[in-house]
């Protein structure tokens, strides 16, 4: 009698269960075939894997798409692709949940005159649109197209579409336009341009404000290069900002300094650099005697360092063989923006530029990207009336322009506001007509995000909703209007624009690996005295910010807030104050001490024209006058426009800080933010001393030894390269199903991910990351204290939780020393279609059931099988878990330890290798490997 | 070896139900007998005085002697070779069953010898109760084995792990089966009217819904039809019945009259092996026991490549008939002069005139060739087989004119 | 106490079992309820009389983990050409008109937590009547096996097939 029946009969004697239990297999399913056979090499019930590009942020990573029953299920970075090179972050991961979001938009809406939203069917959509296109030519109103950042083919047909039916292409609208740089580069260079930087190659990096491991650019591309410098003893990574962001918990050095005052920092950084022997020659004097009077000690006195800092951030720039300085981000997001770009670029020119640090052949493609500038224009020009069709596609200008603008009145001037997206978002709340766009994954199209590098998209799933792609809709609107088009649709439109594009040959590659790599032409970049010298007079530097100020910082998890819908980019907590759901604000110790706050107390900010209130969240390291805002938490993240630049302002100075005595609760997840002197990561290897290791005697056990044959499983996770990005955990939730449970269950302590990032913070605010998951331990705590054995160590060193025999006791949870168990208290579901983002490989868990890290043994399962077939082992690096794959810093490392060729072999066996609570015995696979 | 008696199959699986009713019935009552008359003899020491003796020449006088230990014995050997026909369950060796039935008849014997002594005027000696004790464990024991054999008649699939798995053999549906037996036995025991054992039969009635609730539970899913409720509705009627009928007397404490509880307790026992008949009809089906011979486990090192296959034919082949296997593989689809799924045989077969053996190729291993047809299934021929087919092709199209 | 007080507790004690049998019988495993599928598909006439390998229609048994059901077109590539006056195949042929795929009634259903694998079955040397009976007798397919853990553990054993519980439990 198996366990079932067992319950079955228990049922029918207490009387209670007995039509549940005997009916539970009423649910018959069907086997449902297919209208047409399998493409070639397709399996029912295996994967497939498809190429694509990510859309979810501007930096277009390459994908490979994992195909599950008709369905992307999983995305992962391309390994060959040149933007991301394997790695995806956690908003790509994500972006899944956008292609099967519940609030989708299904089809084209129309508001009404009471501002509710009516559904019609394309037709009238397209056809209200001719005519009021028609309608405004006769009344000689402009239309116009406003866009996010277009790039591909489609950018030629928005070209062919504006042109052919005169309506006026605005300048392309990103929050993030890094107006100022470009700027800065077009006056001295002639190139209003933004290049690769080569941080790969450089051995010392200095960024100033550029948050490159959250959004700047290309944040996998440069995670990569920072994760690599910061691992390398030889390299230096220095990061200068005035508040705490993730970029600065993994630089090497990371200086705080007043906001505001990086350009008096540059300027004398710059004079010091060009009085350097190694750079006089190159510095020419004229530009010399234009740069402002600086000196050492007024320095230090507006940037808050420490002139001791300051030399020795000089010399070590002066001896630098190939040093690369990074401007961007907040450091341009103020009144002194301007100065700073200028001075970095600059600098730029003077150190990094000789040795190729920057690569503006392989530049990112932002030529039509405008500033708010041009939006502060738009909305005059709406405000004259003069403009009579405003389309605006994938962008939010209402929530990014600053409330000066007053966008949002202006824009009910236009005659008919059409909105393209495929969430509401601000801006489709002011539009008259909302237009539903396909995702990414569910068209084709191509995409350009550097020079030279041409990504695909293709359909991989057939859009249920009515939504089109914008290259469709695009060729359909001209259709209705002027009774012609280029192409019958999109794709033959794309088809034919590649066939004069590419070979045939090239057309191949860009099908089969979902990119195309194009030689571009070495650029020679020149510094254009007359105007450097002209951009210099201009050169105005202002005082720095006023304190208390605010930073408005942008958030790894959500990009600009484009990707605040996603809620599972809410489940997973921002990295250095582990809130998960909800706004803060994020204050120093000695000023919450000061203000005596604690975390989740209310904190009212007010200037004379802005004001908010937030709960306060205690951020070890912080400094003291400051405090940063995430962007999410604001309703308009942009406090105003740099005349200068067009950058939106990310500061508020001057505050007034009022505790207002309320309190909130805040799903905060870390237990602690220190380490209580447990040593979960230890001292680095330089610094050990010699009783670090504690012996502690053999072991004695009552359970019979573990015996492997074939494979013993284990991890390998290095915290030097680990930066905390939180992408390793979104690749879990994704792969393995892990229900996204929402605030309230945080608040109660019941968050489900398998695998959490814990930040432990020191007494100098310097911060470690211990990516913490399911052991599987040799000897493990769990599995002794299961009554049901659903707990259990396989013979490969798994140890597996058979969720069946799971009766939710949770003694394993209690016994288990890591705490990486997680207890469904409830059944989770998801909301439709969100339920179609589902691993068939994995089943899901109900009620009362215990789950944790199987270390992927779906993956491991597919490996093996593979293997099978061909009469082997698996071999090392044929079985990857989800995170060590998505991990774009190569922190992660698996494979197995039987085979003395792996790689995890010679990790587990290196100097730096230790495992967390050693002392217990537990003996886990997972090893890390602590700073060297 | 057995004889195919196909059409007389419901006959034989009657005659087997009725066998296996009397044996359970026989078998019962001996046991239950004896095993409630032990306890009292085996207290009474030789020297104290009997109990009056009346009893023994009243008691029922079925059953007794050498002509009904051989009745029994005839019919459990029939019974089981009915099984044997009905079932063709290969579970286990002759010798096995050989010496199972040895030992049912040396139990027999032992039970029947001491019966005979305990039922005497005489004092019981020890050998006769130690006889009686062997004898009645021996019973049981082969009524256990045999009923779980017979559960296990309903799980087909596990019949290939016996041989390296007996454990297999032991059920808790077998279990619960001997237990239900027991129940019948001891009803049977109740039957003594001198003794006033009604108490028994009214326990046991009692007790029987639980057994047959459990019994339904434990089953194999797929023996539960329609039928099989129907059969364990009507034995818990009777199982009321019984308990109704004994509710009287025992509270009157009136002896209770013997026809009635008899009947009900032959119709219990018939429905209970009727029970088990449908539920083996609704599992042992043919097409369950297909399958069941598992291919040889493959060597623990696969690495070794193994010499290229053989396939084993017998050496003396007849010739294949090529037109034969035309007939029965390839005409559903095929035509010489017309296209039904594929081809019209006598446009394609032209190119494979010069190479009997590229045609033989492309019979074993069909591509598509012609993408307005279908891609031609394997049909899994072997080489003679495709050979013969190809000859027969060939000659036939050379045998008539193809039409243009 | 009343002289009908026992026979009517017997009465209630065995009409609640016979209540609860008649209970298991209305709520009794819904596979043996009803096999009948949409199409009256004969096995006996595919895999028995014209003896087509079970690969010919369940094409990626060998190749992967499910079986596969053949695609609508697949069966339509034969019957547009056979038996197309039969009412089943007409049936057929309005499923492919409609565009709509054959919602088969699934006979052979693991739990969502087993990971079962066709392909590592079948190259182990398995016949497929060794789960699945004799297919080809069958005119409406039936299931003839328990599919329960310790009928696959029985033979996992005897074979000296893997043990270990991660191999089905996902």
């Amino acid at each position: 009698m198996d366990r079932r029946q067992f319950l079955q009969m228990l049922g029918l004697v207490s009387g209670a269960a007995a039509l549940s239990s005997c009916g539970s297999d009423k649910g018959q399913k069907e086997l449902v075939s297919l209208l047409v056979p399998t493409e070639d090499g397709i399996v029912p019930g295996t994967e497939a894997w498809r190429p694509s590009t990510c859309c979810e942020c501007p930096a277009h990573c390459g994908l490979l798409t994992r195909i599950r029953e008709n369905r992307p299920v999983k995305l992962e970075g391309n390994p060959r692709h040149p933007v991301n090179r394997g790695g995806l972050c956690l908003r790509g991961q994500a972006s899944l949940w956008r292609l099967y979001h519940p609030q989708r938009l299904q089809s084209p809406l129309k508001r009404q005159a009471d501002g509710r939203l009516q559904t019609i069917p394309w037709s009238q959509a397209l056809a209200e649109i001719a005519e009021a296109l028609q309608h405004s030519r006769r009344q000689s109103r402009q239309n116009a197209w406003l866009a996010g950042r277009t790039s591909g083919t489609l950018n030629a047909l928005l070209e062919e579409f504006c042109s052919s039916l005169g309506i006026e292409r605005l300048a392309e609208f990103e929050p993030f336009s890094h107006a100022a740089l470009r700027q800065s580069y077009g006056l001295l260079f002639d190139r209003a341009d933004l290049p690769r930087y080569r941080g790969d190659q450089a051995d010392l990096l200095i960024t100033v404000g550029a948050d490159l491991l959250e959004t700047f650019l290309s944040p996998v591309d440069y995670t990569t290069q920072a994760s690599a410098l910061a691992a390398d003893q030889k390299r230096h990574w220095l990061h200068l900002e005035p508040h705490y962001s993730l970029t600065g918990a993994n630089a090497d050095d990371r200086l705080v300094l007043t906001p505001g005052s990086e350009g008096s920092l540059l300027l004398w950084l710059l004079q010091s650099l060009a009085s350097q022997r190694r750079y006089r020659g190159r510095w020419p004097q004229a530009l010399q005697d234009l740069l402002p009077a600086s000196d050492l000690a007024a320095t230090a006195a507006a940037t808050g360092l420490r002139s001791q800092q300051l030399q020795q951030l000089a010399s070590r720039f002066a001896r630098a063989e190939k040093p690369l300085l990074i401007v961007g981000g907040v450091a341009t997001g103020h009144r002194n923006g301007q100065p700073v770009a200028l001075l970095g670029a600059l600098l730029q020119w003077l150190t990094a530029l000789p040795w190729g640090g920057m690569d503006f052949s392989a530049g990112e493609n932002y030529s039509r990207v405008g500033s708010l500038l041009d939006l502060e224009e738009l909305s005059q020009r709406l405000a004259a009336d003069r403009i009579g069709v405003l389309f605006v596609s994938r962008c939010d200008p209402v929530r990014h322009s600053p409330a000066a603008l007053g966008l949002q009145g202006t824009l009910a001037k236009a005659r008919l506001r059409v909105g393209l997206a495929d969430l509401a978002d601000d801006t489709t709340d002011q539009m008259d007509l909302i237009l539903p766009l396909a995702h990414g994954l569910e068209t084709w199209g191509d995409t350009e995000p550097r020079r030279g590098v041409i990504g695909l998209l293709q359909p991989l799933r057939t859009p249920q909703q009515q939504a089109l792609s914008e290259g469709d809709l695009l060729l359909k609107l001209l259709r209705q209007a002027t009774g012609k088009s280029p192409a019958a649709d999109w794709e033959t439109y794309l088809q034919r624009n590649w066939q004069n594009r590419f070979s045939r040959v090239q057309l191949g590659q860009l099908m089969d690996d979902g990119y195309l790599t194009e030689p571009q032409p070495q650029l020679s970049i020149r510094l254009d005295l007359a105007r450097a010298a002209k951009a210099l007079q201009g050169l105005h530097l202002q005082a720095p910010l006023t304190l208390p100020a605010a930073v408005i910082a942008p958030s790894i998890r959500s990009f600009d807030g484009r990707s605040r819908s996603l809620e599972l980019l809410s489940e997973i907590p921002d990295p250095l104050t582990t809130i998960s759901y909800g706004s803060w604000v994020a204050i120093a110790p000695q000023t919450a001490a000061r203000l005596r706050l604690q975390d989740g107390d209310e904190l009212q900010m007010k200037t004379a024209a802005w004001q908010s209130k937030q709960p306060v969240r205690i951020q070890p390291g912080q400094a003291a006058k400051v405090l940063t805002l995430p962007m999410d938490s604001l309703p308009a993240p942009a406090t105003g426009i740099d005349p200068l630049t067009g950058e939106a302002l990310r500061y508020c100075e001057a505050l007034h800080l009022k505790p207002t005595g309320k309190r909130h609760r805040l799903p905060i997840l870390a237990g602690s933010p220190s380490q209580q002197g447990r040593g979960l990561i230890p001292t680095p290897v330089h610094r050990q001393q010699k009783h670090d290791q504690q012996n502690h005697g053999p072991r004695a056990s009552f359970y019979p030894e573990p015996h492997y044959e074939n494979y013993r499983w284990a991890m390998a996770i290095d915290l030097q390269r680990c930066i905390g990005c939180s992408a390793c955990v979104a690749a879990c939730y994704v792969e393995n199903n892990v229900p996204v449970v929402g605030a309230a269950d945080h608040l109660a302590g019941r968050e489900m991910s398998w695998l959490r990032i814990e930040p432990f913070y020191d007494e100098q605010g310097r911060v470690d990351f211990l990516p913490m998951l399911c052991q599987h331990c040799n000897y493990a705590p769990c599995e002794a204290v299961c009554p049901v054995y659903a707990a259990y160590h396989n013979p490969e060193g798994l140890n597996v939780q058979v969720y069946n025999r799971c009766v939710g006791t949770r003694y394993c949870s209690n016994n288990c020393p890591y705490k990486v168990r997680r207890f469904n208290w409830w059944q989770h579901k998801r909301t439709p279609p969100l339920d179609l983002l589902r691993n068939p490989d994995l089943p899901l868990r109900s009620k009362g059931m215990m789950e944790k890290c199987t270390f992927c043994l779906q993956r491991i399962r597919i490996a093996k099988d593979r293997a099978k077939d061909q009469k082997r082992l698996v071999q090392d690096g044929e079985a990857t878990p989800a995170c060590a794959q998505s991990c774009p810093a190569g922190a992660i490392a698996f494979g197995n330890l039987l085979d003395k060729e792996s790689g995890i072999y010679r990790l587990v066996h290196s100097q730096r290798a230790y495992r967390v609570l050693a002392e217990l015995g537990t003996e886990p696979a997972v090893h890390y490997l602590r700073p060297e | 070896m057995l004889p195919v008696i196909q059409e007389q199959l419901l006959l034989i699986k009657a005659m087997q139900g009725v066998c296996q009713t009397l044996l359970c019935l026989s078998l019962g009552y001996l046991a239950g007998e004896v095993l409630l008359t032990l306890p009292g003899k085996a207290l009474f020491t030789p020297s104290a005085p009997q109990p009056p003796s009346t009893d023994t020449a009243q008691g029922p006088k079925v059953l007794t002697g050498r002509r009904a230990g051989l009745l029994i014995a005839l019919i459990m050997a029939c019974n089981l070779l009915l099984m044997k026909i009905a079932y063709r369950a290969a579970l286990f060796t002759g010798p096995f069953w050989g010496g199972l039935t040895v030992l049912f008849i040396i139990g027999l014997a032992l039970i029947l010898t001491a019966r005979q002594h305990l039922k005497g005027a005489h004092p019981a000696g020890r050998l006769s109760l130690a006889a009686a004790v062997i004898g009645d464990l021996l019973l049981l024991s082969i009524c256990y084995f045999l009923l779980n054999a017979e559960s296990l008649l309903l799980t087909p699939e596990a019949w290939p792990f016996l041989a390296t798995r007996p454990p297999l053999l032991l059920s808790w549906h077998g279990t619960v089966r001997f237990a239900q037996f027991t129940l019948l036995a001891l009803m049977l025991a109740g039957l003594d009217r001198r003794r006033n054992r009604q108490v028994l039969i009214f326990g046991a009635a009692l007790l029987w819904p639980l057994g047959q609730i459990l019994e339904l539970l434990l089953g194999p899913e797929l023996a539960r039809s329609p039928w099989l409720y129907l059969a364990a509705a009507l034995a818990l009627m009777t199982s009321a019945a019984l308990a109704l009928m004994t509710t009287g007397p025992l509270l009157q404490k009136r002896p209770l009259p013997l026809t009635p509880p008899l009947a009900g307790i032959i119709v219990l026992a018939m429905l209970w092996v009727l029970g088990a008949q449908t539920a083996r009809e609704n599992t042992l089906t043919g097409v369950a026991l297909a399958g069941l011979q598992l291919p040889p486990v493959a060597g623990q090192t696969p690495a070794i490549p193994s010499a290229p296959q053989t396939a084993a034919k017998p050496q003396a082949a007849p010739a294949i008939d090529g037109g034969q296997l035309f007939q029965q593989k390839c005409s559903v689809c095929h035509r010489f002069d017309q296209r039904l799924v594929g081809p019209p045989l006598n446009t394609v077969l032209g190119k494979y005139r010069p190479d009997k053996n590229k045609l033989a190729g492309f019979l074993r291993n069909p591509q598509k060739v012609d993408p307005g047809y279908p891609t031609m299934p394997n049909l899994n021929l072997t080489e003679q087989e495709a050979d013969a087919v190809a000859g027969y092709l060939l000659d036939r199209e050379t045998a008539q004119p193809a039409p243009r | 106490m009343p002289k009908w007080l026992p026979h009517i507790l017997l009465c209630a004690y065995f009409g609640g079992f016979l209540l609860l049998i008649a209970v298991l019988a209305w709520f009794r495993p819904a596979a043996h309820r009803d096999n009948s599928q949409p199409i009256a598909f004969p096995h006996t006439v595919h895999a028995g009389r014209l003896g087509l390998a079970c690969n010919f229609c369940h094409e990626s048994v060998a190749h992967g983990p499910q079986a596969g059901m053949p695609a609508v077109a697949k069966c339509v590539s034969c019957h547009q050409a056979i038996a197309t006056e039969r009412p089943e195949i007409q049936k057929l042929l309005s499923y492919q008109k409609k565009g709509e795929p054959i919602r088969w009634r699934r006979i052979h259903q693991l739990p969502d937590f087993i990971y079962f694998s066709h392909k590592r079955h079948v190259s182990s040397g398995l016949d497929c009547s060794a789960c699945h009976g004799a297919i080809a007798e069958m005119k409406e397919v039936r299931r003839v096996r328990s599919l329960q853990m310790g009928w696959c553990l029985s033979c996992h054993r005897s074979r000296g097939a893997s043990f270990d519980c991660a191999t089905c439990h996902k």
